[in-house]
């Protein structure tokens, strides 16, 4: 039987076919913004014509479709969502603007516009309840008032959104809300069911998150499936997940805050894969396109998870990959700022007009036009070749823009605008790493994305990273990210207590969270609950700090005894310290949230391991290439398709592949490893 | 050629990132997991980077009530210190508001030297509002202390750490004198342990580049700021402006407290002077020490220039401050001074954004509302601290009453965005967690509807704020609940919006004490009790521009939304809303040219 893993990026959509966990083949159609089911069901076409079969046929004879789907996260940052109504607890009718957590960072900057919210205040209906923090119902809902709101309301909204003070430790007034309101309105969201997490403002926007997206996302996932059991397809489908995992569509459907931010996060899921394949522990993962680059870190096989993902002016507080993008990629514009200092970004010519060598009307230099300048990148070899670059209209937008500004040559300009973006980039990724408390000399940097071949030696070498691997299935990597990953759920429960007060008890709420958990799970179609492994985490912190941190303990089945307070507790000094540059064990330490992580194993896909060969290569030509100052000689370039397992080249060099360039520089080695993939070890720097 | 002459411009590019970036990094270290609670939720710290010659080169995206004038402190712990005593990985603290000329006890300075090759080549210098700082209650912002000495522990200073090595018998007599003794001391280890991590990243930047690349990189980008600077004083009319705002009352007297700025261009030498001699004598509280005059003048004068002007040197070199001792700006011993930067700080903020309305109004924003976050402090009873084994006490800095930005040609002030001293950096408190807590519970927490100035571009709201003490009564003693105003003002005075735009509201506080109203004033103090309710109405920033222009949907939509009442729509804005909430577009249209005719004849 097949799996399908498929991946609807903004332009593309991306599908990898596997026969039991074996790469059969994949393929790449263009998404079409109106209709992802469709899409979807074009990319199935394309591979069930390799595979020689009607898509009927094909069909039939898939197991599961695993879908990533940038639908729930385009909507958000579009702004194309539901009208929802917020029902609050009555006195606090503004904490969608006042309660935000997000803190303005441009300080000395007042020409700004208001962050956005999504619920307008005249659709925020006041509720006469309160539940107090130690969940003690104060006020109960009067019921009938509730409905006498509904009546009056004039009903311009789709979606009824609950949040109701404290209810992260009681959330039975919601419950009773979410009954009344679903006799007006069939849609509703509350925030205890999406997150149970404490502050107010956290929940909301993650609710209304939920709320905003979920008509789109049920039309998305009905449409899909209905298409492809039409086509007599008779599996199963799952969803790609903010946490880089997967969900069931019933899931999606109840709780699509799962959805956003997916797909950067499958990306990085890929990387986890690679992680785990190559032994390689810490990883860095950057994805570097057109506009953007998407980091993420993976410590000790696993993803670095945060709850408090930030997407334009919101905050999805669910468990999501944590993935820091950030204004540097190959359409990053170079410029020079009022005082004559080079700047490179953060705004980009994107896809359109693109930079200035792609003859689309773009004049300014761009990072890929400073590539094609220092000959790094082929004007010959983009996309294979079905692209002709234009070297003239690079070197004249790097000279006009920027080289005739400062007074240097081309080539200097050139070089200064890679030397910035890579340094704007290390530093960034350095930033990054340093929040979570890691020191980036001991990662790997892995590379995906049509940009990060020419300059991820660059960004190691300031790292202090000795190690980068660059897979050559990168351009599929989100799909087949999803292939890799396994069902999650992660349910959660407030105590608010000190370590010494919950001594015995804290493995006992584990397996109540878990027990009432099993139910719910079944109810939105994940199969096998029995056979899970489990993961406790809590957010934690000294007594009277402010911030708490997540701690998780690695995945055991259910049935494994342990300690898992003093783990806990142990694992939580060390990150502090790791964090902070501090621990103090006398202090007491308090969880807030008791955390469950419901993992569903799932078989992973194999890649083959190819014979590793000994025969030297030979460039397929020599070109040209801007090394460093003043220095230009000829050097190799070898083409990607001719590079097999066990080959090896020295920098300065270029392999030339179809969807990307890898600049070698001198000091650094590449490898084709085992997966067919490059590996370079930095020697010098 | 000198080295700054034969620069290379990447190198140029790439030592203004770093640092910037190091700087940045630093912050980040900090304000993350402080037990301070401004430190954490409000960024309330600063961080600047010094060359050797004690210049700033960085100035981070913080408080600005630390960061600009920090140069004032700096050079007075290193005439205090002697400069030829500073040793690698030393750590020196300060917060004698007569020696580093920074009041508010609270707020620690702290200076660490970075050496290169046994040169001294950079500063780190930090400053942070402390867990506590002793003094009669907690948070430093309580009136009528007899002196200075009241207001809590004042440390000259003072080497905390020699040479790597924690001087604990200089930390035990500082910690001595602060309530939670184990927090301060975790958050001045945390501030340490940042500056050494990033020092490497400063150090780093010498060594990719070279002492002297960096050296003249630095010099270079400070040369180009002040001619950036300099060329936009010289877009200014020449001339001399006036401004004067006031605080209510310094808590003590009951009389306003005035400063006034006399603001000087002199587009020929590209320099503006902020004289301030006019300004009242000094009072009680509110006084402003001159290092705190200077992040004011600078952190408003900023919002009047593009927001991508470089905050180092060079910005420095072009403001010149005069200040006359013994005023309310530049405060002798044994003068008290816990409510600088919130109170007369905002003022000055206000002065210099009036004085440059006069020069620049497109680009000046209406003042923000007043700084309205009264303090609630006290013991709980009920609880035992498990750090201390003693009756817990809690200190909330909620900034729940905080009102907003002002408006600036263009752009509506944003609504919550807070007051001028903490310039919208702030993060305000979860109910959810201030009600964990306090004894208090939440009853109301909403926009003041029509609390923001008027205008084309209308200004942020102000809030209302009701709490409820609900402390058990079995156990409650008098001193228990205290609740403080001392960083409260604008109960006289609101924003003020230009261009025909119209300020904000003023602030209201009341108590409700068994159904009766008691007044409770700002720069105050009181006790509540069980059952007590406390409400606030807070003003919002001021507008800009003719209300009577504003675009009719805005009106309508902001009264669709409440945010302002009818009432406002055809007074103010001469926009008429029907019963059923829709313009009645003739009705508007001949109501704002009758408005503007009665304006005329006026």
């Amino acid at each position: 039987m097949y799996t399908v893993c498929i991946d609807t990026g903004g332009t593309f959509t991306d599908a990898v076919l596997f026969e039991g966990n074996r790469i059969v083949t994949y393929t790449k159609v263009p998404t079409s913004a109106e209709a992802h089911a469709r899409s979807i069901l074009d990319a199935l076409a394309r591979l069930a014509v390799h595979s020689h079969m009607d898509l009927s046929t094909f069909l039939t004879r898939c197991a599961m479709v695993v879908v990533g789907t940038t639908l729930a996260t385009n909507t958000v940052i579009e702004e194309k969502g539901a009208r929802c109504a917020l029902f609050y607890t009555d006195g606090f009718k503004d904490i969608y603007e006042l309660g935000r957590t997000i803190p303005k960072t441009d300080i000395y900057n007042l020409k700004v516009k208001p962050p956005k919210v999504f619920i307008p205040r005249f659709r925020r209906f006041p509720v006469k309840e309160r539940t107090l923090y130690n969940g003690e119902i104060l006020t109960p809902i009067d019921v009938h008032e509730l409905r006498k709101v509904l009546s009056e309301s004039n009903r311009d909204w789709e979606v009824g959104v609950v949040c109701f003070l404290h209810s992260y430790v009681n959330p039975h007034n919601e419950e009773v809300a979410g009954k009344v309101i679903e006799e007006y309105v069939g849609d509703v969201v509350l925030s205890s069911q999406v997150v149970r997490r404490w502050i107010e403002w956290e929940r909301l926007t993650t609710a209304v998150l939920a709320g905003y997206v979920m008509p789109v996302v049920r039309a998305f996932v009905t449409e899909l499936e209905g298409k492809l059991r039409a086509y007599g397809f008779r599996g199963s489908v799952v969803l790609s997940s903010c946490s880089g995992d997967v969900v069931t569509p019933q899931l999606a459907i109840h709780n699509p805050a799962v959805l956003i931010g997916s797909g950067p996060a499958m990306a990085a899921a890929y990387a986890r894969y690679i992680a785990t394949l190559k032994g390689f522990n810490n990883v860095i993962a950057i994805d570097m396109g057109g506009t953007s680059t998407d980091i993420s870190l993976i410590v000790d096989s696993a993803l670095e998870i945060t709850n408090e993902a930030v997407i334009a002016d919101h905050k999805n507080c669910l468990e999501s990959v944590d993935v820091r993008s950030i204004g540097a990629g190959g359409g990053s514009i170079a410029w020079i700022d009022d005082m004559g200092i080079l700047r490179v970004g953060p705004k980009s010519a994107g896809a359109f007009p693109g930079p200035a060598c792609y003859g689309r009307g773009g004049d300014f230099p761009t990072v890929t036009d400073a590539d094609l300048v220092l000959a790094r990148l082929p004007y010959d070899y983009f996309l294979g070749g079905e692209t002709v670059l234009s070297r003239e209209l690079a070197f004249r937008a790097v000279k006009e823009y920027i080289a005739d500004k400062l007074g240097v040559d081309v080539f200097t300009a050139a070089l200064a605008i890679s030397d910035i973006v890579e340094s704007n980039m290390s530093e960034q990724i350095r930033l990054f790493a340093v929040e979570k408390g890691r020191d980036p000399r001991n990662f790997v940097l892995v590379g995906m994305g049509g940009a990060a071949g020419l300059h991820i030696c660059g960004v190691a070498a300031r790292l202090g990273i000795r190690k980068v691997y660059v897979p050559r299935m990168a351009a599929v990597g989100a799909a087949f990210g999803a292939a890799t990953s396994d069902f999650a759920y992660v349910v959660q429960q407030f105590i608010g207590k000190q370590a010494d007060e919950i001594k015995d008890g804290i493995d006992r709420i584990y397996n109540e969270l878990f027990t009432s958990a099993k139910d719910k799970l079944r109810e939105l179609g994940f199969e096998g609950i029995n056979r899970v492994l489990l993961s406790k985490g809590a957010e934690m912190r000294y007594f009277g700090q402010l911030r708490d941190v997540t701690i998780w303990l690695p995945p055991a089945p259910n049935d494994m005894l342990g300690d898992s307070l003093a783990d806990l507790l142990s694992k939580f000094h060390a990150r502090h310290f790791d964090l902070y540059g501090y621990s103090d064990p006398t202090l007491p330490v308090q969880l807030n949230m008791l955390k469950l992580r419901i993992i569903g194993l799932r078989a992973k896909p194999e890649i083959q391991r190819l014979e590793m060969g000994s025969e030297p290569i030979e460039p397929a030509r020599m070109r040209n290439v801007v090394c460093r100052k003043n220095l230009e000689p000829p050097v190799p370039c070898y083409r990607g398709e001719a590079m097999r397992p066990g080959m090896m080249v020295r920098g300065p060099c270029v392999v030339e592949e179809v969807n990307t360039t890898l600049w070698v520089p001198e000091g650094a080695v590449l490898t084709v490893d085992e997966f067919g993939n490059y590996e370079m070890v930095i020697t010098e720097t | 050629m000198s080295a700054q002459e034969k620069l290379d411009p990447t190198v140029l590019s790439l030592v203004y990132e770093r640092l910037n970036a190091a700087n940045l990094e630093l912050g980040t270290r900090l304000f993350r997991q402080a037990f301070s609670v401004p430190t954490a939720h409000i960024r309330d710290l600063g961080c600047v980077i010094f060359d050797s010659s004690e210049r700033v080169i960085s100035i981070g995206n913080f408080m600005p009530v630390h960061t600009a004038g920090s140069q004032v402190s700096l050079k007075a712990m290193l005439d205090y210190i002697g400069r030829e005593n500073i040793n690698p990985d030393d750590l020196i603290v300060a917060n004698h508001p007569f020696i580093v000329r920074f009041g508010h006890l609270a707020d620690w300075s702290f200076l660490r030297p970075v050496f290169w090759k046994d040169k001294l080549v950079f500063y780190q210098f930090v400053r942070t509002h402390q867990y506590d700082s002793g003094g009669s209650y907690p948070g430093c912002y309580f009136p009528r202390t007899y002196d200075c000495h009241g207001e809590g522990v004042i440390i000259p200073p003072v080497k905390l750490v020699k040479g790597g090595k924690l001087d604990e018998d200089v930390h035990k007599v500082i910690l001595a004198n602060v309530r939670g003794a184990q927090m301060v001391r975790a958050d001045n280890l945390l501030v340490y342990g940042a500056m050494k991590q990033v020092e490497r990243r400063i150090i780093s930047i010498i060594e990719d580049y070279g002492e002297e690349q960096v050296l003249a990189a630095i010099n270079e980008i400070i040369d180009r700021t002040r001619r950036r600077v300099q060329d936009l004083i010289r877009s200014f009319p020449a001339g001399t402006y006036y401004a004067e705002r006031a605080a209510d009352w310094d808590g003590t007297t009951d009389r306003p407290v005035w400063v006034r700025l006399k603001m000087s261009i002199f587009p020929d030498k590209g320099k503006v002077v902020f004289d301030f001699t006019e300004s009242d004598d000094q009072v009680d509280f509110i006084n402003v020490p001159i290092c705190q005059v200077w992040s004011s003048v600078v952190s408003a004068f900023l919002w009047c220039l593009p927001s991508d002007v470089p905050r180092n040197q060079g910005l420095l070199d072009c403001i010149e401050i005069v200040t006359r001792e013994g005023s309310c700006l530049n405060p002798i011993y044994p003068a008290t001074s816990g409510a600088q930067a919130v109170t007369l700080g905002q003022e000055i903020q206000e002065c210099v954004m009036i004085a440059m309305a006069q020069v620049d109004p497109y680009n000046t924003p209406a003042t923000w509302g007043r700084h309205v976050n009264p303090l609630l402090a006290g013991k709980r009873r009920d609880r035992i601290d498990p750090r201390t084994g003693h009756i817990m006490e809690y200190t909330a800095h909620t900034f729940h009453m905080l009102g907003s930005s002002g408006a600036v040609w263009g752009y509506d002030g944003v609504d919550g965005s807070g007051s001028a001293p903490l310039g919208g950096a702030q993060v305000r408190e979860s109910v959810e967690v201030a009600e964990w807590m306090t004894p208090y519970r939440w009853i109301k927490y909403e926009f003041r509807r029509d609390s923001c100035g008027h205008g084309r571009w209308r200004g942020g709201l102000g809030t209302y704020v009701e709490i409820e003490n609900c402390y058990p009564r079995e156990v409650w003693q008098p001193l228990d609940c205290v609740i403080m105003s001392g960083n409260a003002d604008g109960e006289k005075f609101g924003s003020v919006g230009f261009l025909g735009g119209t300020g904000g509201s003023t602030t209201e506080m009341e108590i409700i004490r068994e159904g009766k109203r008691i007044q409770f004033r700002t720069m105050d103090l009181t006790f509540l009790q069980p059952g007590d309710r406390f409400i606030v109405k807070s003003g919002g920033g001021g507008g800009v521009g003719d209300p009577l222009e504003r675009e009719i949907e805005k009106v309508a939509y902001d009264c669709k939304c409440e945010y302002i009442s009818k009432e406002t729509a055809r007074d103010v804005c001469g926009v008429v809303i029907t019963e059923e909430g829709d313009v009645d577009l003739d009705a508007t249209v001949r109501l704002r040219e009758e408005k503007r005719k009665q304006r005329k004849q006026k």
